[in-house]
């Protein structure tokens, strides 16, 4: 499997503006150094709790956000890859360096390059009642990809909209309507119909199930899932429902304060997820069993502030397992073998050992 | 029937008419709630779920209008309808014997108002002789140790006010400022007692806060401070922790838990996350389209679902490894229900009969009623 997607040290930062002279008082670190890779054909989960940065993360990496530092590398060789890397290491500086990262770094795109990006990557929001205008027909907010990215018009347009609805479960008759005829689910077809009408490689599914029931959930998460196979599409589904994420996902990664803090395959990080945020997060989800019920919760506290988040590990405060060099030193992510990466001081020391 | 029930639900029918026809929100719904359990209620949206929590509060919104039924609520050991109660014996049922916790702490929230000031409203409603009461006792405790006679304004105050709650002397008198310095003063020390209580870090700082200034899952707690402010026999919690993230909701399931079994009240907990119904009921009741479909223990209709509707509703829950089944077909609108078993056209165990005839509901085992045509004959 080649990897499409190479993320290095993104940071996206939220400027607080106050004061009389409408200065900069500081910063929101939403994304804080985030490095990733997202393989081709797979289904990438993000977890996390609200205001951790997942949404922000999703939306920079499509360059819906232009991120403050870090690269994007999507769907480059891998020869140049390296050669990235040796550079990096060498001569951060470099003109070479700057030309490659010119070239092939979506973080430095513009204009016309990012808009033929666009019709690559898509995205899928997660209120559709918001995301659709409310006074455009079905059949306009759909073709309006294809209109903007000047793929098609006219009767050739119409003819690919009513092909995507049918893919996504609508048909024909839905064509003249308005978003807010439909029910929450259909509503999400459409949005998902909007952004697939555009053959994109990879799409983002930022919480597209968290506002709709548990039966219409189980409907699109088998949509999403025969979408993807259909159409060869890598997603990256951000979602805080564990749950869901478990159903949907090959790999995931788990987000904690603008931070990664472990990215494991579904299976291994569902069973034994070794990172002790990732651990209480794990254990927090309720249990459709009642034979299986806790008497503790897992994860005592809230979650710190991200305009001054801890020093160290930004963990250490909720850790129960806290030592020194947690307070002290900022974990980097570390493989505990088969691409299991956690970025823990504690973890990280007993491997060492 | 050998445990005392403290809630009864008798075919509560409730409509809402509007300017598109008659919305048959509620179609004969029955439930009960035993002293001292947690009935999970669960359903999909728009299913009647919190309009069944807000009738027993009797505060249905204005085109609603409750058209049948009884809820039999056991106040001191009397039952009385309170759908029969006047106003103002209701309101000294509400925020005392019966209290609720809402989905958007924030919203619930008055935001121009502190925390202790909003709790103390609730305690000066309905607990004000007690506070007046101590209030007199601490300040002629003050006045015996100082070694003087006599009593002063502020004692006289609370005495006539003790003697005589509506007087409008009394009223105006108490409008001085500082004429009820000690009485506030209890108020506000029963309220960081309360705060305390619900594992709130630091309550006196954070009875001094707006809501704004507070995190989703405390500003929840704070809400659910003001509603066990009375130690309710009732209390009410219409999906407090669905907008917060699971780490957060653990937290407030393990609080409501607790704070159960220390006040003994019934908790009737709503949902429509099966997770947390398993978690923290006792019994649950799944409705569909304005009906209670099925009533059962937790672990057996968990074990054992009987309803068509529950079965489906287990299925779609994700769990990995298996093929996700999901309900086919949407909840029908309430404007125009499908006759008979209003979930015959989603069923697929649908009979004839099903068209035609609304399922009764039974108890097809001990403490398991189910309403569905399937179990009608086997009673």
């Amino acid at each position: 499997m080649s990897t499409l997607l190479h993320i290095k040290g993104l940071k996206k930062y939220y400027p607080i503006i106050g004061g009389i002279f409408k200065r900069k008082m500081a910063d929101v670190k939403a994304v804080d150094g985030v490095n990733l890779t997202i393989m081709k054909g797979e289904c990438f989960g993000l977890v996390g709790e609200s205001g951790c940065g997942k949404t922000t993360l999703g939306k920079t990496i499509i360059r819906l956000l232009t991120p403050d530092a870090g690269s994007i590398y999507y769907n480059i060789p891998e020869d140049i890859l390296e050669e990235i890397d040796k550079l990096e290491k060498e001569n951060p500086r470099s003109s070479k360096l700057r030309r490659i990262r010119e070239e092939y770094d979506l973080a430095t795109f513009k204009g016309r390059k990012l808009r033929q990006l666009r019709r690559k990557m898509q995205i899928v929001y997660q209120d559709p009642t918001t995301s659709l205008d409310p006074r455009m027909l079905v059949k306009d907010i759909v073709a309006e990809p294809l209109v903007a990215q000047g793929l098609a018009r006219g009767s050739e347009a119409k003819k690919m909209v009513v092909d995507m609805l049918e893919r996504v479960g609508l048909s024909e008759k839905h064509l003249c309507r308005y978003p807010h005829e439909f029910s929450g689910g259909q509503r999400q077809r459409i949005a998902v119909s909007r952004a697939l009408i555009v053959r994109p490689e990879f799409v983002v599914l930022d919480e597209p199930t968290s506002s709709v029931d548990v039966s219409v959930r189980a409907q699109l998460l088998n949509l999403f899932k025969d979408l993807g196979k259909d159409f060869g599409l890598t997603y990256m589904f951000v979602s805080h429902d564990l749950s869901v994420v478990e159903v949907i996902s090959d790999r995931v990664a788990v987000m904690y304060l603008g931070k990664i803090v472990e990215v494991a395959t579904t299976e291994e990080l569902f069973k034994e997820p070794l990172h002790p945020y990732a651990q209480g997060l794990f254990a927090s989800i309720p249990i459709p069993d009642p034979t299986r019920r806790r008497e503790r919760p897992p994860l005592t506290g809230d979650v710190p502030s991200p305009v001054n988040p801890p020093s160290g590990c930004r963990f250490h405060p909720r850790c129960q397992s806290v030592t020194d060099v947690c307070r002290k030193e900022e974990p980097q992510l570390v493989d505990v073998g088969n691409g299991h990466l956690v970025a823990c001081h504690v973890i990280s020391s007993e491997l060492g050992k | 029937m050998t445990e005392e029930r403290l809630l009864e639900i008798n075919g509560l029918v409730l409509n809402f008419y509007t300017y598109e026809g008659i919305v048959q929100a509620l179609d004969g719904v029955n439930l009960y709630i035993r002293d001292g359990e947690t009935l999970g209620l669960v359903g999909e949206t728009g299913c009647g779920k919190s309009v069944t929590s807000l009738s027993t509060l009797v505060l249905i919104p204005s085109p609603g209008k409750i058209e049948g039924g009884r809820i039999l609520f056991n106040v001191q050991g009397k039952k009385v309808d309170l759908l029969k109660q006047s106003d103002e014996h209701l309101r000294t049922i509400r925020g005392k014997d019966i209290s609720m916790v809402f989905q958007e702490p924030r919203v619930y929230l008055n935001p121009v108002y502190t925390v202790s000031s909003q709790i103390s409203e609730v305690l000066v409603k309905h607990r004000k002789e007690e506070f007046l009461k101590k209030a007199l006792e601490s300040l002629k405790q003050e006045r015996r140790k100082k070694g003087l006679k006599g009593s002063t304004f502020e004692m006289n105050l609370y005495e006539r006010m003790l003697k005589n709650p509506n007087s409008l002397t009394n009223k105006i008198l108490s409008k001085i400022p500082g004429s009820q310095r000690r009485f506030k003063l209890e108020v506000q020390r029963e309220v960081v007692r309360i705060l305390r209580g619900m594992g709130i870090p630091d309550p006196e700082r954070v009875a001094k806060m707006y809501p704004h200034e507070l995190s989703g899952g405390m500003a929840q707690r704070v809400v659910i401070a003001m509603a066990l402010a009375c130690n309710p026999k009732l209390l009410i919690a219409d999906e407090p922790t669905t907008n917060l993230d699971v780490t957060v909701q653990a937290q407030i399931l393990s609080l409501i838990k607790r704070l159960k079994s220390m006040f003994k009240s019934s908790v009737l907990y709503i949902t429509h996350d099966l997770g947390v119904i398993s978690e923290i009921s006792d019994r649950v009741a799944v409705m569909y389209a304005g009906n209670v479909v099925e009533l059962a223990d937790v672990y057996e209709l968990f074990k054992k679902p009987l309803h068509p509707y529950t079965r489906g509703l287990l299925e779609s829950i994700p769990r990995p490894g298996k093929p996700l089944k999901s309900i086919p077909g949407t909840v029908p609108s309430l404007l125009n229900p499908p006759s008979g078993c209003r979930f015959h056209d989603r069923c697929s165990y649908a009979m004839e009969i099903c068209r035609k005839v609304k399922p009764a509901f039974t108890e097809v085992e001990k403490d398991h009623f189910v309403a569905c045509n399937l179990y009608g004959g086997s009673k």
